[in-house]
């Protein structure tokens, strides 16, 4: 990979503390450190381990005792939580000569009342103690009902209390309980709106990263399955689980994988993307080469291919790495559906990325420099159509091309009932009016709503699909079949110089490529397909 | 930043060193359909038929007719543009019409002007006009196109599938005709109809040419025979006339040719004897009283007939235009030519045609009737 090259883009997009605000990410030196070019790929398969980088996040921090003392430990606390109302503290204590006190502090709203009552409060008020207890009582005599982790550091208290725990403070004790009574609402698990499939399971994932990994355990019920925490951003303090299927995936990508999340400083990275573009590498390629995906039954498929895949908390949205271009024409239903139609949907998907990214180009390369190529029907029809259109049809195709995207992004933010209403007043009547006036011509029309339906099939690739037509457009408004030529030419030798974590992200490496060759423009049936694991 | 530049900069050359030069909108440009030549006073008249809309949805084509003169053909489709508020685009146009004078006086400028031309296309086709000036032509009105030039094309491409009564006139072929020794050039030829109602164009036999130069007319029947000696004949109705079967004496029957196979080859024995042979298959869906096709008896007797008013005309034909004319149409030469190379070089043209002795052998069968496409059986 070159290292170098994204130490470059990362100095130039985010140069140390030019943007200090919250929220802002701030690339530090060391993150630039991590990135200096060190000889060995570290998602090579046959590449030693890399030298690591020692990173902040590694560095022990000196640890910051609990005092024995409730209120000094309280005040400590309030100090540091001083403006949020949110966050409540209670004292308690047991009857008897020697009363156990205690303090429970956590924020409102992220933790279940009835729990902390139930098997922290209520063992203590019911009690009587008339002399001191030890450490070892305290856990098997008093505490024994509740799930709950002693520490002593000051700071573990804080980071308890913000993910949700109840912390409790006991007099005379230099150490914390953090409980496990978590209670905020989530999201149940529901179909994704944007991955809909005919067949199959109707599971998607939510913003809970337990119910997450627990989806994906139910599919993968092996210890090979492994997962690891790991937590990203400064102020967010985002909890992260990296997924794989030991034996299956490439160790030196795991490790790869890990290295890159552990090297990140950022302030908050509240959802996957931000993660993805991090570490994925090929900053200015409109391609993404780390997947997306919010189906369990998908991460699973992924992962038993050789993947990894990145959960992180408080978003649906599961990064799975590496990434192939194929993969953008794979939908979830071409494994549930027959393999003949499978197949044959997925061809149609690959011809509609080439209808979507060409056919604007190559109609205004064919009508204003190669006119003598077409039919001359076609040419007749399209003649009488052109005739009294005040714009030059480059001009009419982006002026097309532009409203499409007004009336797609209109419809994704507005609410359904509204949705309609505009597809109806954007895509007929205004179309139609604009054809009548002669603003632009209907054979346009209908080449660009080919061209942007046919997009509309590759939601994965939206981006990619829009910055390579406008490529195309331009390329080939300027040089006709000549320009048309270069510009697909520039975009295949574009994807053929893309790598997704150490492997070839077009074309096909049978000893590196996760995917069955015979997986990749069609579906072979299941009992043609190798078996997954390459132990 | 330094890459983002570059790349900034060559983008910004791309459109500011090439950009765009030949980029013309559609109707930015005049389209032509076809043009017509005639001969003038200063040299050619040249009359270009041009394809034109009102646009909008509702939009219909028209044509329009421009003309210029000048004393090459170059000069008039130059002096054309200054007529024209528009460039003129010759990238659909289809056919040339040919005027009998301006034929007469020979072709060779006209193909010069198509293959030399980067827009004209060199499958384009080549009429000449009977008896009017071929410019008449964009004044009738054609029945299926509102452009005269597409509707006499595509009739020429409906005869050359349908009827073949006469040779496809294009451009390429022309020119292979004119310069290939042991034959010579045969166009189809339009001719125009007038009436009070509307004036029309219809394809009235051929014109067949010595060298670039229009020598004289086939009719339809001709121009038949000369697909079938040549090899190129695809389907067809041709009539024939039945002398000995019908009870009341001569009778015409009309039957459809479905599938011939054949042509012109010479003797391995003797260079100049040809043998012209096919096999005839045919489609009886109109039969006169008195003629029967339910026996083989009844069928074989037809077949006879058809054959021997065939061969009979092939022969008569043949010794016409080699004899008479002095026209070697059919290609013969051309066969001796690629028979014996040397031979062609030792004798002229006028000797070999003299020497030349034609034998034609057809085989006829009526293979089905009208309503069915099944062998016919006893």
């Amino acid at each position: 990979m070159a290292t170098g090259h994204i130490k470059k883009e990362m100095k130039m997009k985010f140069p140390e503390n030019v943007f200090p605000e919250k929220g802002r990410t701030v690339m530090k030196k060391e993150e630039i450190a991590f990135n200096k070019p060190s000889g060995k790929n570290p998602f090579g398969k046959n590449s030693e381990p890399e030298s690591k980088t020692p990173s902040p996040h590694e560095e022990e921090k000196p640890e910051e005792s609990i005092s024995p003392s409730i209120e000094k430990n309280l005040k400590k606390i309030r100090s540091l939580f001083s403006n949020d109302d949110t966050f409540m503290f209670r004292k308690f204590e047991s009857a008897g000569q020697a009363p156990l006190r205690c303090a429970v502090c956590f924020l409102d709203g992220m933790c279940k009342d009835s729990d902390v009552s139930e098997f922290f409060v209520k063992p203590v008020i019911e009690k009587t103690f008339d002399e001191p207890l030890s450490e070892e009582k305290l856990k098997k005599e008093v505490f024994y009902g509740g799930d709950f982790q002693t520490e002593t550091d000051f700071q573990k208290a804080v980071e308890g209390v913000l993910a949700g725990n109840s912390v409790f403070f006991i007099e005379g004790f230099s150490l914390i309980l953090v409980a496990d009574t978590k209670g905020y609402k989530t999201r149940a698990p529901e179909e994704p709106n944007n991955e809909k499939i005919l067949n199959g399971s109707r599971e998607g994932f939510c913003e809970d990263l337990m119910i997450n990994l627990s989806l994906l355990r139910r599919r993968l019920k092996t210890t090979d399955l492994k997962i690891q925490y790991l937590t990203v951003g400064e102020k967010t303090n985002t909890k992260v689980a990296v997924c794989y299927l030991q034996g299956i995936a490439d160790n030196n990508l795991v490790k790869g994988i890990i290295e890159k999340i552990q090297a990140i400083q950022i302030d908050g990275a509240v959802c996957t993307n931000y993660i993805e573009e991090l570490i994925s590498g090929n900053r200015l390629s409109p391609f993404k080469t780390a997947g997306s995906t919010e189906r369990p039954d998908a991460a699973a498929a992924k992962m038993l291919e050789g993947k990894v895949t990145v959960f992180v908390d408080g978003t649906p949205m599961v990064m799975t790495a590496p990434y192939l271009y194929i993969e953008n024409f794979i939908s979830p239903d071409d494994y549930y559906l027959h393999y003949v139609y499978s197949s044959m949907m997925r061809v149609l998907r690959i011809l509609c990325f080439l209808i979507s990214i060409c056919l604007p180009g190559l109609f205004v390369a064919l009508l204003t420099f190669h006119s003598q190529m077409l039919p001359t029907e076609f040419m007749l029809s399209l003649v009488g159509a052109r005739e009294g259109v005040p714009f030059p049809l480059l001009v009419e195709c982006l002026g097309l091309l532009g409203v499409f995207e007004i009336l797609r992004e209109t419809g994704v933010r507005v609410s359904s009932s509204v949705g309609q209403p505009i597809s109806i007043v954007g895509a007929l009547v205004l179309g139609e009016a604009a054809i009548s006036a002669k603003y632009v011509s209907a054979p346009t029309v209908i080449i660009i709503a080919m061209a942007c339906l046919s997009g509309l099939m590759l939601q994965k690739i939206k981006g990619a699909i829009l910055i390579n037509r406008l490529l195309v457009l331009f390329a080939s408004a300027v040089l006709g079949l000549y320009g048309f030529l270069f510009a697909v030419a520039g975009i295949f030798f574009h994807l053929l110089s893309l790598k997704s974590f150490g492997i070839q992200y077009i074309g096909y490496e049978e000893s590196k490529s996760p995917r069955s060759p015979r997986d990749i423009f069609v579906r072979l049936p299941f009992w043609m397909q190798k078996k997954n694991s390459q132990s | 930043m330094k890459k983002i530049t570059l790349l900034f900069l060559t983008v910004l050359l791309l459109f500011l060193l090439c950009g765009c030069y030949d980029y013309v909108d559609i109707e930015e440009k005049a389209m032509v359909a076809g043009f017509a030549v005639d001969l003038s006073e200063n040299g050619y008249r040249v009359t270009a038929e041009l394809v034109s809309s009102s646009g909008g949805s509702d939009s219909e084509i028209q044509s329009k007719i421009a003309y210029s003169e000048g004393k090459t053909l170059s000069e008039c489709l130059r002096n054309m543009i200054s007529e024209s508020s528009k460039k003129l685009d010759f990238g659909h146009c289809k056919i040339i019409f040919i005027s009998k004078t301006a034929a007469e006086q020979g072709i060779d400028p006209i193909l010069d002007i198509i293959f030399h031309n980067d827009e004209i296309k060199v499958s384009i086709d080549l009429a000449v006009v009977r008896d009017n000036e071929a410019a008449a032509i964009f004044q009738t009105d054609p029945i299926l196109s509102p452009i005269v030039s597409y509707e006499a094309q595509k009739t020429l491409e409906s005869m050359s599938h349908y009827l073949s009564v006469s040779p496809q006139g294009f451009s390429y072929k022309a020119l292979n005709h004119i310069a290939s020794i042991g034959t010579e050039l045969v166009l189809p030829m339009f001719a125009i109809r007038e009436s009070e109602q509307r004036n029309s164009f219809y394809l009235n036999g051929c014109a067949y040419f010595k060298d670039d130069h229009l020598a004289g007319e086939l009719t339809e029947a001709e121009g038949r025979y000369l697909q079938i000696i040549r090899g190129d004949f695809n389907k067809g109705r041709p009539t024939f006339t039945l002398h000995d079967i019908a009870e009341g004496g001569a009778c015409c029957i009309s039957p459809e040719i479905t599938s011939f196979s054949g042509g012109s080859k010479p003797s391995p024995e003797d260079p100049y004897t040809i043998y012209v042979t096919g096999t005839v298959k045919l489609r009886m869906d109109e039969l006169p009283q008195g003629i029967s096709i339910e026996t083989a008896e009844s069928r074989e007797k037809i077949e006879a007939e058809v054959q021997k008013e065939i061969e009979d005309s092939i022969l008569t034909f043949t010794d016409k235009m080699l004899r008479q004319e002095k026209n070697d149409i059919f290609g013969f030469g051309r066969l001796i030519y690629h028979k014996d190379t040397a031979l062609t070089k030792e004798v002229s043209t006028e000797e070999y045609m003299q020497k030349l002795t034609v034998k034609a052998s057809f085989q006829v069968q009526i293979e089905s009737s009208g309503i069915s496409k099944k062998p016919l059986q006893d």
